[in-house]
């Protein structure tokens, strides 16, 4: 709290995004209209003050569209987030902690996986897979890791020969012991850090999946494959695919600045940009 | 020198087996059924049938990992179910037009990104850099197909300036075929009609990608000359009074270019991701684009085809920006032994 009197700037980030997650958590349903449901006779009305955002080929109004596209969207990146983080944690604490040839063969392949670009290797597994939201999110998820357990087997390095954790050592305290009471925390703002930089990219990354046609399929409205359905008539009807994508714009720049907001807060040392 | 660079040459190969080791599993051990993946959506159980056949999936896991490895190497990479065609000459046709695209794109957010980090990174005023670090939000926020539908909707359908997809007019004839790209084999042979068409042509696709990395360059590059104007060396340059011109551009410079060429890297691995969004919405006629259509319709082996090409672009790109970093760092050069 301390931290947010006085920092004006994360304030106001937070509450910004905490009035976004809001919205797109309540606002399907304070809107009136079916995001789901087709309604033939209103198709392709301009937006008005009845429909803010418009209506789309089938004539479902675009702000409920993107509003409860909004849970599928920021649901799929915070999905990706934790599950790579998670699977990238476990590695680097692993790897850092215990070194020798573990660390050798779990470096490696986090090498293998940082080797491919990221989208083709995700579009690959998403291929594999087959189509579903979950699918979607495991194939971003499995290139997602690395990352973390690069900075993870860094920060524990930093950490290891630290007096604390060798004195829990010198007690007779259990790897185990060790790891969750001692490394973990000392870890824990780097990696949350990331993950809140990490989360735009996650929701931009999981859209331009779902605009290929992987992972999420319409009619799920996840912005990305809401991007992909209004594209034949986009030209004509600009509304149906720029307020979907506006929607991931703003929703991107608010995580990062909120990254970096954190970042500041939580790492001093390094002052500001 | 020579040992970090023939070490580095020795682990090319490793890498790149290591990654068949990963697609091998994405083809034969994800998938319920490798076959029915392969052979496509509409085969029928003979051809699913033959496919089990040639993936030896009967066959013990090392088995056929080694009949996949031969397969890649004899430069079998399997035949699109839709086509029937096979897959490395299609990627190979249409490989001069992505390199075109991202030749062009990587040119032009360089040409822009670096002059105006400069200009930031030396200038003192805040307003600038934060109006810069707001820039390269956006240009990282927006998706970049998105982008490039606004773009299409701005200068082909309201403006009536620019095609909105293709590599070159219908009624034009492409130029021959030298180098494989439009631009230089027309500005060779001379064909004027061609050169304009293929210009106006790869404008909207390019600007996409410009627009979503310049900023981020910039960035970078402010960031870099920031920190070189706060180092010793040119506060004795300073002392010296040489002027600021030479401080700037004879001597920051260079040690800026070192984490720049760093970023290219990295930016490359972006930019072959996009490159499949940006032709998939301009139908530019590259690998890009070739994966798309098999994406659409749900064509494995080519999918898994371009899978390997762009990460086998992506570690030669990497070494070559190691053999830069060799070259613009002497430190590192120098016995290799820092």
């Amino acid at each position: 709290m301390r931290s947010l009197r006085k920092n004006p700037q994360l304030a106001v980030l937070l509450s910004l995004l905490v009035v976004f997650v809001g919205t797109t958590a309540f606002g399907p349903l304070v809107r009136a209209d079916d995001p789901l449901k087709p309604n033939i006779l209103q198709k392709f009305r301009p937006p008005s003050p009845e429909h803010p955002m418009g209506t789309d080929e089938l004539g479902r109004d675009v702000l409920s569209r993107v509003l409860l596209g909004g849970r599928y969207s920021l649901g799929a990146g915070l999905a990706v987030v934790v599950l790579g983080g998670l699977i990238g944690s476990v590695v680097g604490f692993i790897s850092g902690y215990f070194g020798g040839w573990l660390d050798f063969v779990l470096m490696r392949i986090t090498e293998l996986f940082l080797g491919f670009p990221a989208l083709i290797l995700a579009i690959a597994f998403a291929a594999a897979f087959g189509a579903g939201l979950a699918q979607g999110v495991l194939a971003a998820a499995l290139v997602w890791w690395p990352g973390y357990a690069r900075l993870v087997r860094g920060q524990v390095l930093a950490v290891r020969n630290l007096q604390f954790v060798e004195a829990a050592q010198a007690l007779g305290a259990r790897d185990a012991r060790v790891l969750l009471r001692h490394v973990v925390p000392a870890c824990f703002g780097e990696i949350v850090v990331k993950a809140t930089l990490d989360m735009g990219l996650a929701i931009l990354f999981v859209a331009s999946l779902g605009f290929l046609g992987l992972g999420v399929r319409a009619p799920t409205p996840e912005w990305g494959t809401m991007i992909a359905e209004a594209r034949p008539y986009i030209l004509d009807k600009w509304w149906t695919g720029f307020y979907p994508g506006a929607a991931i714009g703003v929703t991107v720049v608010l995580f990062n600045m909120l990254g970096d907001q954190i970042r500041a807060v939580l790492t001093p040392r390094r002052g500001q940009i | 020198m020579l040992a970090s660079l023939a070490r580095r040459f020795a682990v090319l190969p490793l890498m790149v087996l290591g990654m068949t080791l990963i697609t091998f599993v994405i083809t034969h051990l994800i998938p319920a059924d490798p076959a029915r993946v392969a052979a496509g959506l509409n085969a029928s159980a003979e051809q699913v049938a033959r496919m089990r056949e040639q993936m030896g999936l009967n066959k013990p896991l090392m088995a056929q990992y080694m009949g996949y490895l031969g397969d890649l190497l004899r430069g079998d990479w399997g035949s699109s179910a839709v086509s029937q065609r096979p897959v490395l000459p299609d990627i190979a046709a249409a490989l001069p037009a992505t390199l075109e695209l991202l030749l062009v794109a990587t040119v032009g957010f360089l040409a822009l990104g670096i002059p105006i980090g400069i200009w930031i990174g030396s200038s003192r005023s805040r307003l600038v850099s934060a109006l810069l670090s707001f820039t390269s939000y956006l240009g990282m926020a927006f998706p970049v197909f998105w982008l490039g539908l606004m773009l299409q909707i701005l200068f082909y359908q309201q403006l009536h300036w620019l095609p909105a997809v293709g590599r070159i007019g219908t009624q034009v004839q492409p130029p021959t075929t030298i180098t494989g790209s439009y631009i230089l084999d027309s500005l060779i042979t001379g064909n004027w009609q061609a050169l304009g068409s293929s210009i106006q042509h790869i404008a909207m696709p390019a600007i996409c990608l410009i627009l979503a990395r310049f900023a981020v360059t910039a960035r970078f590059v402010a960031g870099g000359v920031q920190e070189a104007l706060g180092s010793d060396y040119v506060r004795t340059g300073k002392a010296k009074g040489l002027s600021r011109f030479s401080i700037l551009y004879k001597h920051a410079l260079r040690n800026v270019l070192i984490p720049v060429n760093t970023m290219l890297g990295l930016q490359f691995g972006w930019l072959l991701g996009g490159s499949i969004l940006i032709e998939a919405v301009f139908s530019w006629p590259g690998i890009g684009w070739y994966a798309w259509r098999s994406i659409v319709s749900l064509d494995f082996l080519p999918i898994m085809g371009v899978t390997l090409v762009f990460s086998v672009a992506f570690i030669l790109i990497n070494l070559v920006t190691d053999l830069l970093y060799q070259v613009l760092d002497p430190r590192i050069s120098a016995g290799g032994n820092a």
